[in-house]
């Protein structure tokens, strides 16, 4: 955190413009029925040893589908949501973004395990891009058993973009869903880790929902691409964030100190904490 | 099936060829599940699982699909197979089938299932970025009330007997409540006080610059805590009421502690005879913020002020206050923290303290000199009165592109402090008087202008310290007098300081990597000594003036400078370094129109260069030279009385040491496995101008005088620290080791000698939750002392210090503690072994939170103890005498 807050007004103003000014409407997507959290520790860069951090993902488990993102992400829309963002004025949408925790995963995984199919999303300044794949749920089940939080679960692996996986998975939750893409076990998954331990995510909550609630996305309309060129324009937004709100016809001024920045400046000084050490690794 | 599971296949296909062996059979399963109801609509997403019978392990699986139907297959020459089909919200089938494929129709009952939850405890330290959480609850045991008893046993974090909070070896530089530096360093009022029940988290921030605009610029090597409630916008605190005997005790305390979104405010009123040292609880623990800490020595004066002349001293001894002082004190505290309009903080910090205190103690105190060993006892008894008010007034701005901040402190004091003293049957009255106030004024401003910092800084300070010093007999201080017609000889002192600093500076970072700092500074500072002496007949009406003790010292200095400062930090690498360059001008004018003028340009160059291996291990070294200057009181031509048997008169050149230090150290910490180790060395080099030279009487009285003689001394200092929590065992374990080295020439009785002072002490600590009812902590200790005079080693003392801990709760509301302590000590003729212990007795009354405690102190009514300590002159044995054994009732309540 500590380098950028330099930028962290400009920043805001710009979550702001596409969070609040942009009237994001919700809908239920599905009733919830159980909450899953994961702790995830991961290896930002690959090149330095050891300099792990940690976050926490949610996994919302509805009757058909479910929803995967990290849990910053899920507060920052349950404050939306019970506050209805959309009758709400400017000035408050600010004050909620500006409190709800960062995360530096923003995708949103939604599962649908009977299909075996699952879209990814993310924002994008005003748009919300999206693409289709199946379900990681070719496993080799394997005979190891092991207790992990308090769950007797068993083995098993498999092969995703680059990375061997292992998966612990239980039946004592006869749900075939897990963290990330993964599922299609016959129980949940409680621990998956990459074989290199690049990534870790670990159950650290599971609960039954007994009050009537539902699972909420943005209601608004998804513009499926490509995987690849979902990541490429991924990419283009964390390298060039402030020319593409140049470019969506937004002219800010950019003041570091009292000094006009350009926007490509600013880009060159954004020193965001861009992940190198991707969970999918590029095609070698 | 894709390619990579065809691939699988064909290989297996070609292994059973070339093994020649019976092909096992493929049992193909299919089938249809559906809900048992009479509508019986098909399942769709149901798990249906293969194991072999009295295994757990599943060999196959498959999920229905959206018509509820499933085929599988497994390969395996068993008899029979178990198969489990399960869905949420309905009970699991389960049958155990022979092994042949077959098909399936499964009617599932719905029922209501409930799934086994779980919460797993997050872990008890956490680390994100720079932040390490500590879960409280992780590391509290049931005898902990406040929240220095959990501090403590944080791994990697140790407590100083005087509250100091350490973070792996270093001390922290902010101590935040919810984010809010309430108390600004004075923490232990919150420490001692904040019961831990009302707190969640501790957070260690490494490497915090408290201000904001300079983080990313400059870089900060201590960390701050972060004290997390339970709940952010409460009323809280503790409150204590008990008595005891004997004598009569008391001890009463009341902080509340009030926190709402705009405002933090902490009061506390609190007085004793118990022995608890209440008066630390003011101290200002903490050091002032980077861009404050020009003339940090300059600004500690202010709290203690100089004593010119003091009773005889006897030294602390090295445990908890509640064994040994006999004190009678009151304490209150206001403090205020109010958040403004415009990111401005109001903070108001008033504190009072009245404070009575007596020590006894009888001293052995050896003289180290290479031809004669003197020694002399002494039985001391000292009755101190400490009165003192503080109020602090700060206004701040702390954003990240703005940092104000302007703090005046007003400080008054009223000290006297009497000493009885037996010396070989001589009875000796010693009575000294301090008296004085202070204002400081403290400000700061840092604006951003382009790309620049820019930095203006004021500090202008006043400090009126008179004192007197009565010492009577007065011919036992050495000066000759003629006893027979004068009594007493008394000592009035007048001092006055006036400082007035001020820097401008602009940081501005160049490319990614590099901060450079240049500064601009110049500093006036007025200082006087005015000293006389005279006798008193033993009416206390006549007097006679002794011109000898006529001092009028009036100082003043001019230092005018500029320091380039340069940062570095790329990937893992961060150094900084400093190069001040100054020119000190000296004005010092003594009675009789004599002055003495210097005028020194130096460069006093410091580089730090720092690496992390890795997230968890780092290394740093360092190297600095500095100049240190005399004080007005090293500089005198008449006698200046120190205590009753030391004159001081140092008709020198201004001292000038010109110090050379190197560190290294090294820190590591794995959150994960708990464990913390640390180690630092340093070395340091002393040019000095001038030679300090003693004489010696036969009676332990010394002239201290000085010489124009360049010398060199040496100092070394090592400490190593490894720490482990065992989360398993609930139990932190630690080991240490510290030592430090002096080598100070020095002339004694006209000798010149090299005096090599050395003391270690390794120590080890473990504690832990061994059982439900039962809490262990034991620490081992051994300080070692050696000193020798040239080559002639005299003779070494060592002390062993055993202290044993239990907490033991045979029920849950009651708590039962023993401490006790065993020392042995050896020591030239003293070889003794002492033993203490202390009960505790505590009661919870259900669901209301207040304690009932009953405390028995010193158990063995162990009347005295005795201990060692050493100076560059010097060793002694001091026998303190303790406080009798006490009984005492408490009940607290936090609220």
């Amino acid at each position: 955190m500590k380098k950028c807050h330099l930028f962290t007004a400009v920043l805001l103003l710009i979550k702001f413009l596409q969070n609040a000014a942009l009237a994001q409407h919700y809908e239920a997507v599905d009733a919830l029925r159980y909450k899953v959290m994961y702790q995830l520790t991961y290896l930002p860069d690959s090149g330095t040893k050891e300099l792990t951090q940690q976050e926490y993902m949610t996994l919302q488990i509805g009757r058909d589908i479910s929803v995967f993102q990290s849990y910053a992400g899920y507060v920052k829309d349950s404050l939306f949501v019970a506050r209805k963002v959309w009758t709400m004025d400017s000035f408050n949408a600010l004050e909620i973004i500006k409190k709800a925790p960062k995360s530096k995963f923003n995708y949103v995984i939604r599962k649908d395990i009977s299909e075996r199919n699952l879209t990814v999303e993310s924002q994008i300044l005003k748009d919300r891009i999206a693409y289709k794949e199946a379900l990681v749920s070719d496993w080799v089940l394997l005979p190891d058993t092991l207790t992990v939080a308090g769950y007797l679960c068993q083995k098993a692996t498999t092969t995703y973009e680059g990375r061997d996986y292992v998966a612990w998975f239980t039946t004592e939750l006869p749900i075939a869903d897990g963290p990330y893409k993964f599922g299609g076990l016959p129980g949940l998954i409680v621990r998956l880790y990459d074989s290199r331990r690049h990534y870790t995510f670990s159950l650290v909550e599971f609960r039954a929902i007994k009050t009537n609630q539902a699972i909420y996305l943005p209601q608004e309309k998804r513009t499926y691409v490509a995987k690849s060129k979902f990541y490429s324009l991924k990419k283009e937004a964390d390298d060039s964030f402030h020319q593409m709100v140049q470019r969506m016809g937004i002219n800010l001024t950019y003041t570091v100190g009292g000094v006009e920045q350009s926007a490509q400046e600013m880009d060159r000084l954004r020193e965001d904490k861009v992940i190198t050490n991707p969970m999918e690794l590029p095609k070698k | 099936m894709n390619l990579r599971s065809s691939f699988r296949l064909l290989i297996l296909g070609l292994f059973c060829i070339l093994c020649q062996r019976k092909a096992v059979a493929q049992t193909v399963l299919t089938g249809i599940v559906s809900d048992s109801a009479a509508v019986q609509t098909p399942l769709p997403g149901s798990t249906i699982t293969i194991q072999l019978p009295e295994n757990p392990a599943i060999i196959a699986f498959s999920t229905t699909s959206k018509e509820g139907k499933f085929r599988l297959s497994v390969q395996n020459s068993v008899d029979s197979l178990l198969i489990k089909v399960s869905q949420l919200g309905y009970e699991t089938y389960q049958k155990k089938i022979p092994n042949r494929s077959q098909d399936f129709t499964i009617l599932l009952r719905e029922q209501a299932i409930a799934l086994k939850e779980v919460v797993v405890i997050p872990d008890p330290i956490r680390k994100d970025g720079d932040t390490l959480s500590y879960q409280v609850g992780a590391f509290k045991t049931a005898a902990d009330r406040t929240l220095s008893d959990v501090i403590k046993r944080l791994p990697g974090v140790s407590v100083e007997p005087g509250g100091r909070i350490m973070y792996q070896g270093k001390a922290i530089n902010t101590y935040y409540i919810e984010g809010l530096d309430l108390l600004g360093g004075r923490y232990n009022l919150a420490n001692e006080n904040l019961p831990v029940g009302a707190v969640t988290e501790v957070q260690v921030i490494e490497n915090h610059q408290p201000i904001r605009i300079l983080d990313s610029l400059v870089a900060s090597e201590s960390a701050a805590i972060n004290i997390k409630l339970k709940n952010a916008l409460a009323t809280t605190g503790s409150a204590r009421i008990g008595g005891g005997a004997s004598p009569m005790l008391w001890d009463v305390s009341a902080t509340p502690l009030l926190l709402t979104r705009k405002l933090q405010m902490l009061v506390s009123y609190q007085t004793t005879n118990s022995g608890n040292d209440i008066s630390r609880q003011l101290q200002v623990l903490t050091q002032d913020e980077p861009l404050h800490q020009a003339d940090q020595s300059q600004k500690r004066q202010f709290q203690t002020p100089t004593k010119i002349g003091a009773v005889l001293p006897i030294p602390t001894p090295p445990f908890s206050s509640l064994r040994w002082l006999r004190n009678s004190a009151h304490v209150a505290s206001v403090n205020l923290l109010r958040k403004l309009p415009g990111n401005f903080e109001l903070r108001l910090n008033i504190s009072y303290l009245n404070d009575w205190q007596q020590k006894f103690s009888q001293q052995r105190t050896t003289f180290l000199t290479a031809s004669e060993t003197i020694s002399i006892e002494e039985q001391n008894r000292i009755r101190a009165h400490t009165h003192s008010a503080v109020t602090e007034f700060l206004v701040r701005k702390n954003e990240a592109q703005k940092y104000f901040t302007n703090r005046l402190i007003i400080r008054g004091r009223w000290n006297s402090e009497q000493g009885r003293l037996q010396l070989s049957n001589t009875p000796i009255f010693q009575q000294q008087q301090q008296r004085g106030w202070s204002l400081e004024n403290d400000y700061a401003n840092t604006w951003r202008m382009g790309r620049q910092l820019f930095t203006h800084q004021s500090y202008t300070s006043f400090l009126r310290n008179p004192q007197s010093l009565w010492v009577e007999p007065a011919h036992v201080t050495g000066f000759a007098v003629d006893s027979s017609r004068w009594r007493s000889l008394v000592q009035d002192v007048q001092m006055i300081t006036f400082t007035s600093s001020n820097s401008l500076s602009f940081t501005k970072k160049y490319g990614q990597f590099y901060t450079l700092t240049p500064t601009l500074d110049a500093t006036i500072q007025y200082q006087t000594l005015g000293s006389e002496g005279f006798l008193q007949d033993s009416m206390r009406q006549m007097n006679q003036a002794l011109p000898d003790f006529f001092n009028d010292i009036r100082w003043f200095l001019t230092k005018i400078g500029g320091r380039m400062m340069v940062e570095y930090r790329k990937n893992n690498w961060r150094w900084t370094a400093t190069l001040p360059l100054t020119n000190y001008q000296f004005s010092i004018r003594f009675p009789e129109n004599q002055e003495q003028s210097v005028n020194r340009l130096s460069l006093e160059p410091a580089l730090n260069l720092s690496y992390n291996f890795s997230s968890n291990w780092q290394m740093s070294t360092s190297a600095r030279r500095s100049l240190r200057f005399g004080q007005t009181e090293d500089l005198q031509q008449g006698f200046l009385l120190r205590n009753y048997r030391t004159l001081q008169r140092r008709d020198t050149p201004l001292p000038v040491s010109d110090l050379i230090a190197l560190t290294w150290s090294t820190r590591y910490r794995n959150v994960l496995t708990g464990l913390f180790a640390n180690a630092l060395v340093l070395e340091q080099l002393s040019t000095n101008n001038v030679l300090l030279t003693n004489e010696l009487g036969n009676s332990g009285v010394i002239v201290r005088t000085a010489l124009a003689y360049r010398n060199v001394s040496r100092f070394r200092w090592l400490q190593t620290q490894i720490g482990k929590h065992i989360a398993a065992l609930k139990t932190q374990v630690s080991a240490g080791y510290e030592q430090n080295w002096l080598m100070v020439p020095q002339r004694i009785n006209e000798v010149d000698q090299t005096l090599y002072s050395q003391a270690a002490s390794p120590f080890f600590k473990a504690s832990g939750t061994l059982t439900k009812w039962l809490d262990l902590e034991y620490t081992f200790k051994t300080n070692l002392i050696r000193n020798s005079v040239n080559t002639i080693a005299l003779e070494r003392g060592v002390q062993y210090q055993n202290t044993l801990r239990a907490g033991i709760y045979p029920v849950k509301q009651l708590y039962m503690g023993i401490v006790t302590d065993f020392y042995q000590n050896k020591l030239l003729a003293y070889q003794n072994r002492q033993h203490f212990s202390d009960v505790n007795i505590r009661y919870t009354l259900p669901n209301r939170k207040i304690d009932i405690a009953a405390s028995l102190n010193n158990v063995f009514n162990t009347k005295e103890l005795v201990y060692l300590s050493a100076n560059a002159l010097s060793y002694s044995a001091t026998i303190f005498s303790l406080r009798p054994r006490q009984f005492l009732v408490n009940v607290s309540f936090p609220f």
